[in-house]
């Protein structure tokens, strides 16, 4: 059976771009996919041509194109993804890291109990500017990664699902919590009850950025070398 | 074996009674390769790239298992498709 050239490869790669196949490793996939299924179709009707070929071999994926095998990788990468995430926060919270973050959690505790005892105006002027701030720094970071993978030839589909809708989940977060810290603190002060569930969710938050930013990105990297090392 | 490999074989298995098409198989893959039932491996072939899918331990545990329950299924059916019941 006759191979398929390399320009007829390379014609193959921007047909499924074209398909809004963005993602390097799904398109290997399904380019070879195409390349057998056309070399198999010419070979027993040796009239027909190669864009003829490749036309029927692309119908054989039904009326929505590549969109199923697209939609059904991108859910299995962020179910891959979540279960890593959540793995990775437990081993931090059995580890020595803890440490750090039961410090940030009773810090926190102490610092809504009585500094807005002292002034609380400037309590939530500052808590809300932190928060945000935090907030301008995960956008920053989301974008500059986005920028990064934009200028990349190759995308992996890991990589757009990390750093395109991981992140947001911060992002989201952070205005709803400042405004819902400003609807529990009474002008008799805190309960405390709140404080603790307050200050717990913002540690919460801090530990799953912490591994969201730093453990997961080198973790499925490295899972990824592993599994597609003829990528690297 | 690779997705197109699947579908070739499941044809000239079943002579061609059963077909899976391309937009049914790769989802399904894709799931069982995120299960870690299925493993992946890709290999240069001439001027591009083909990903093997192949069955890791818990794959092959859970295969056994589907098909002795399958196996189950078939010979209870059996039971009531021959059964001498005289209809009312």
């Amino acid at each position: 059976m006759k191979q398929l050239s390399k320009a007829q490869t390379d014609s193959l790669f921007d047909f499924v771009k074209k398909h809004y196949v963005e993602w390097y490793d799904l398109q290997l996939e399904l380019v070879d996919h195409l390349a057998t299924d056309i070399e198999n179709i010419m070979d027993k009707n040796p009239n027909i041509n190669f864009e003829q070929a490749r036309d029927i071999a692309f119908k054989k994926f039904g009326i929505t194109g590549f969109y199923d095998v697209i939609k059904a990788k991108t859910w299995a990468t962020q179910k891959h993804i979540f279960r890593t995430l959540v793995k990775e926060m437990i081993s931090v919270v059995l580890s020595l890291k803890i440490i750090f973050f039961v410090g940030l959690w009773l810090l926190l505790y102490k610092l809504f109990i009585y500094f807005p005892k002292i002034n609380e105006y400037i309590f939530f002027t500052v808590y809300s500017i932190l928060l945000f701030f935090s907030m301008i720094i995960a956008i920053r970071y989301r974008n500059k990664k986005i920028k990064e993978l934009k200028q990349k030839n190759k995308i992996l589909l890991y990589e757009s699902v990390l750093f395109n809708e991981i992140n947001l989940i911060f992002i989201f977060i952070t205005q709803p919590l400042i405004l819902w810290t400003r609807k529990t603190y009474s002008s008799q002060g805190w309960v405390t009850n709140n404080a603790v569930f307050i200050s717990l969710l913002i540690t919460f938050l801090y530990l799953f950025v912490y591994v969201d930013i730093f453990v997961i990105p080198k973790k499925i990297k490295e899972e990824h070398r592993k599994k597609y090392a003829i990528f690297y | 074996m690779y997705a197109y490999e699947i579908i070739q074989t499941a044809k000239k298995m079943t002579n061609g009674k059963i077909e899976i098409t391309e937009g049914a198989l790769y989802p399904l893959l894709h799931r069982l390769e995120e299960n870690k039932t299925l493993e992946v491996e890709i290999r240069s072939i001439g001027n591009r790239s083909r990903k093997y899918y192949k069955l890791t331990k818990k794959g092959i545990l859970e295969t056994k298992e589907q098909l002795s329950e399958l196996q189950e299924f078939m010979e209870i059916m059996q039971v009531f498709f021959n059964s001498k019941i005289k209809p009312i």
